[in-house]
């Protein structure tokens, strides 16, 4: 390892670490929790290490949608802030990693223009790119995707030959329908979501694999896992909520694998989805899917109200459980103490939840929902006050 | 020799007046437009102005760029034109979406006819497989127990399918293996399955987005006869070419309407790349925008002449910077000097408000290069290897420049040296030789770098008089005080090793030695007392620290210039190194040849390697020992909208 390698190293290790130490503790979750409007929120985060973001802003009448825009916005200007740090092998990683910001707003433009969502809670391309102004667009050109009138147009800002043209295969009715925004726009919107994510995934896990030592080793822990989990979680809802074949599911997953092998995979396809848990047994993943436990009102593993028995709860808890088990391995990256990109990942990964977290607390401030039941949603466990 | 001075202009007018306005800007190429908010946000009319970003005449001149490249001819160049085109957005859109249409109908047909020879090519390979069994297509059809189907995916897809086939009852696998053909991601496979799997194998195929081939098993048979399948491909081939060349055809019979269409939208779009910042109030619109101070004058006369009705705002550079607005840099110099903005440019363009050094780093670098690369021979060489480079077009215009300049320098020094590839016995040295008169050269370049250091601390002081920081000015290291500090220091040894008689007595010296010192430490409460509450530094221990740390920058940027006589030094060592070995070489059979080639070779790397090594210590001397006394750099280049589209903008 060269010198300046070395030393570009131990700057974004230091920084990770010091950056962790700025995540908000369950004093402050408790303090979000207390407030009585998104305002209120805006004003304590605004004393926080989100100081920066939601500076210039009116944060006592602001609107949820803004603040979790800045709040997503938050985790992209931090991830930009690490390219100052790192060397070059680990910039291509932090720009590979940063990619998901590309393909966020890739989906977002194809929701606005097919009219199956509207901007708001989504990122806002062009209010981000003046918030976070180093961040450049890497897997689309910004230039020809502000320009785009048409699904095509969208499609030709695609950088990556062979993204675009697995995209292009996506939408039935060749170039009439490419020129126009006709045909069952839910079914592409989600069918070119897919495809963007299996690419940005299987990019990332490729890049992680060639990486070698106690770095590759952790890289590959946390992409893998999460590609692990995205993998069930896809077969999982296809089965679940879509009524797709088992053999349909498998044609869904990405072609990263980490712990889970196709054999793994197929039987957790041909499971019963509410048996996946029983599917996955002998892996580490076989928890994850047991919501049923985790959603006990005292640990026991019983469900007492009938409240918690709804279908919905249960999907708020495999999702929650989801969300627990990668923030486990990114806390246990930073544990390990050794140097290098994956303590920069960690602290990513970190952030993200953390801002998950804090868009459940302002929704469930918005909407007035029982907060006695944070602890089910959230992805950290704030347990009780001492 | 200087950072041009800017001017603000706004124009307020009629919408028609203000593109008027626009074309005439767009003619004299010295323009760059800005938000009009920066001025007019103490105008009452300011905020009742909706502003604009962003050029929508930008898609439609992609559009048409885009026919010119499908029909294979060069997009038109277009010429200044005398007046805006009369004609709205509206109308160009409405022109160029109907000849769209028109393209993306050819072009769907011609996905329709490729589809089809697709069909009958997957059909040509089936039915060749199928027939070296000995069987017909047509005999697939009556097979009672399965189906199977026939499309084309990308690769990744494909890759997904025969996966999912492992846990399916079905049997996939590739009919035309596309794989070492780059220029396509598709593969063309068939799929076996039974009959009571088909509703199941229809998701799969939309899952992985299969491009189904629409072929039956009733028409199987038609795809019997080879001949007539190839003759059917040979038919839709034709067809397709005719697709191809009909944008082509296109442009040639409409060429003048096509071209007269292209200038106005190019205009048009010009112009409102000029316009693309713009403030809109009902009819009136406002333009803003800076250009340099002394074309203000034929500014506002093309405005008073093409615009009558439009208000011409004007705010001086220097009064917007004041309010803390960031203003371009243009930098203005000599012809030769200008080559070496390139130099200055690569570590930083000036800010606004500072000095621009490129004269001082055009005769230094010179001087500097020449002094250590001083040799006749290697400097024409070196000039020949830039014209040489420059031509294939493996060197940038400006650095070849310098380059050629800095071989200039090399030359004069050459002679100044009596140096000839080395070889100080062909010419007589019109100053010293570096080698015999070491005791000579060394002092002068510390001299050089004394007075290099000097100048550098002046700027510094200048710059600091420019934003009337006056604490900055007197007290701190790069102040009076601290250039006071290091000419005594210089003064005291030079006249220690020169004229000891002529030194200052060592208690004198320390003493007001002692004293200056004294005032850059407490240069932030003297400015405090004097100058009303302006510091210098940082205060307290940081400012402690940082007066030491520029007395020793004072030691080691001094003695780094010691490197130019020890370059002239290594100059003529290395040379000679070169002429020993190639004699020692000489003796052994074809030794003559031998010793051409050690020359050659060894002359070679001299003018490359150690021509690079000058050329990077050159800079050094520059960025660091200079630069590193004053400059600040961060500016942003005045970026005028052109009329060619892509030289500037």
């Amino acid at each position: 390892m060269a010198f300046g390698s070395g030393g570009a190293r131990v700057a974004e290790s230091a920084k990770a670490r010091i950056r962790r130490a700025s995540l908000l503790r369950n004093e402050d979750f408790r303090l979000l929790l207390e407030q009585t409007s998104v305002g209120d929120i805006a004003v304590q985060l605004g004393k926080s290490a989100y100081a920066p973001m939601l500076k210039g802003h009116v944060l006592e009448s602001m609107r949820r949608s803004e603040l979790e825009f800045l709040l997503n916005v938050s985790i992209l200007a931090e991830g930009v802030a690490f390219g100052h740090y790192t060397g070059l092998g680990d910039k291509r990683l932090l720009n590979l990693w940063l990619e998901n910001f590309d393909v966020e707003l890739l989906k977002n433009h194809f929701q606005t223009h097919m009219k199956t969502s509207e901007w708001g809670d989504h990122l806002d391309p062009g209010k981000m790119l003046d918030l976070v102004s180093d961040f450049r667009l890497t897997l689309v050109d910004q230039e020809k995707l502000s320009s785009s009138d048409t699904l095509k147009d969208i499609l030709m800002s695609v950088r990556s030959e062979s993204l675009r043209s697995a995209m292009m295969e996506a939408v039935p009715g060749g170039e009439r329908a490419l020129a126009s925004w006709e045909g069952d726009l839910q079914r592409i919107t989600f069918a070119l979501g897919m495809i963007l994510d299996r690419y940005y995934f299987d990019n990332l896990y490729a890049a992680v694999a060639r990486l070698g030592g106690d770095e590759g080793r952790m890289m590959r822990m946390l992409v893998g896992t999460r590609v692990d989990l995205m993998n069930l979680y896809w077969i999982y809802r296809a089965r679940r909520f879509f009524d797709k074949s088992p053999e349909e599911a498998l044609t869904l997953i990405m072609k990263a694998r980490y712990r889970l092998d196709f054999g793994l995979l197929t039987r957790a396809a041909f499971a019963d989805p509410r048996a996946m848990a029983a599917a996955l047994e002998g892996t580490p993943y076989a928890r994850v899917f047991d919501a049923r436990v985790e959603n006990s009102e005292d640990g026991s593993g019983a469900l007492k109200s009938e409240a918690l028995k709804g279908e919905a709860l249960y999907e708020v808890g495999v999702e929650r459980n989801i969300y627990r088990f990668l923030f486990a391995v990114a806390e246990r990256v930073f544990l390990s103490g050794a140097l290098g990109f994956q303590n920069v990942a960690a602290y990513l990964v970190l952030k993200e939840l953390e801002v998950r977290d804090l868009v459940a607390v302002v929704e469930m401030v918005r909407y007035g929902f029982d907060k006695n039941r944070i602890d089910l949603i959230l992805v950290r466990t704030l347990g009780k006050e001492n | 020799m200087a950072v041009v001075g800017m001017t603000g202009i706004s124009f307020v007018g009629p919408m028609e007046e203000v593109e008027s306005v626009a074309l005439a800007l767009l003619k004299m190429e010295n323009f760059e437009p800005m938000s009009p908010e920066v001025m007019m946000d103490a105008h009452p009319l300011g905020s009742r102005f909706q502003t604009f970003r962003g050029n929508r005449y930008d898609a439609l001149l992609e559009k048409l760029d885009g026919f010119w490249a499908s029909a294979g001819v060069a997009a038109p160049q277009c010429r200044v034109v005398d007046r805006v085109p009369p004609v709205s957005l509206s109308e160009l859109e409405a022109r160029v979406d109907e000849m769209m249409k028109t393209m993306s109908g050819w072009a769907a047909r011609g996905e329709e006819l490729r589809d089809e020879y697709e069909t009958w090519r997957a059909m040509l390979e089936f039915g060749d497989v199928v027939r070296e069994t000995g069987r017909s297509l047509a005999t697939l059809a009556l097979a009672p127990y399965g189906s199977l189907s026939i499309g084309t995916l990308t690769r990744e897809n494909w890759r997904r399918l025969s996966e999912a086939s492992l846990a399916a009852p079905i049997l996939a696998m590739p009919l035309i293996d596309e794989t070492k053909d780059a220029s396509t991601d598709k593969t063309t496979v068939i799929v076996f399955y039974g009959n009571d799997y088909r509703e199941e194998i229809q998701k799969i195929f939309s899952s992985v987005h299969m491009h189904l081939i629409p072929v039956g098993p009733e028409d199987y048979g038609q795809y019997d006869n080879r001949d007539a399948v190839l003759y059917r491909m040979e038919a839709i081939e034709a067809e397709m070419e005719n697709y191809r060349d009909m944008p082509g055809r296109y442009a040639t019979g409409n060429r003048f309407e096509l071209e007269k269409l292209y200038e106005m939208v190019y205009t048009k779009q010009r112009i409102y790349s000029i316009c693309q910042m713009r403030g809109e109030l009902s009819e009136m619109a406002v333009l803003a925008g800076w250009t340099p101070r002394d074309n203000y004058d034929a500014v506002r006369a093309v405005a008073e002449e093409t615009a009558p009705h439009t208000l011409v705002l004007a705010e001086s550079g220097d009064e917007l910077e004041r309010k803390g607005h960031e203003l371009p840099t243009l930098l203005r110099n000599l012809p030769l000097v200008r080559r070496f903005q390139e130099i200055v440019r690569l570590y930083s363009l000036p800010s606004y408000s500072e000095l621009d050094p490129t004269f001082v780093v055009a005769t230094s670098f010179c001087l500097f290069f020449g002094f250590m690369f001083g040799d006749v021979g290697h400097g024409v060489a070196l000039i020949l290897g830039t014209c040489f480079l420059e031509k294939k077009k493996m060197m940038g215009r400006a650095i070849a420049s310098v380059m050629k300049i800095a071989g200039i320098s090399a030359v004069l020094f050459g002679f100044l040296y009596g140096s000839v590839f080395g070889s100080e016995e062909l010419i007589r040295p019109i100053w010293l030789s570096p080698m015999k008169d070491v005791n000579r050269i060394l002092p002068v370049s510390i001299g050089v770098g004394v007075a290099f250091l000097t100048i550098g601390i002046c700027f510094k002081i200048q710059n600091s008089v420019r934003k009337r920081e006056w604490g900055e000015v007197f007290f701190s290291p790069e102040g009076v005080v601290g250039l006071a500090f290091y000419w005594l220091a210089v003064g005291q040894a030079a006249a220690s090793f020169a004229a000891p008689e002529t030194a200052l007595g060592t208690g004198l010296f320390a003493l007001i030695m002692g004293a200056l010192f004294l005032i850059m430490i407490f240069g932030n409460g003297i400015a405090k007392l004097l100058l009303h509450g302006e510091t210098v530094d940082e205060g307290g221990v940081v400012h402690v620290f940082s007066v030491f740390h520029a007395m020793l920058n004072f030691i080691s940027n001094t003695a780094s210039f010691v490197r130019l006589a020890a370059f002239a030094l290594n100059h003529v060592g290395l040379s000679g190194a070169v002429f020993m070995l190639g004699q020692m070489v000489e003796n052994v059979p074809g030794g003559k040849l031998y010793h051409a080639f050690v020359l050659l070779l060894g002359h070679l790397v001299i003018i490359g390697l150690e021509g690079m090594i000058v050329f990077i210590q050159t800079l050094r001397l520059e960025y660091y020992e200079f630069f590193g006394k004053f400059y600040r750099g961060g500016g942003r280049a005045f970026a005028p909208v052109l009329w060619r589209k892509g030289r500037a903008d």
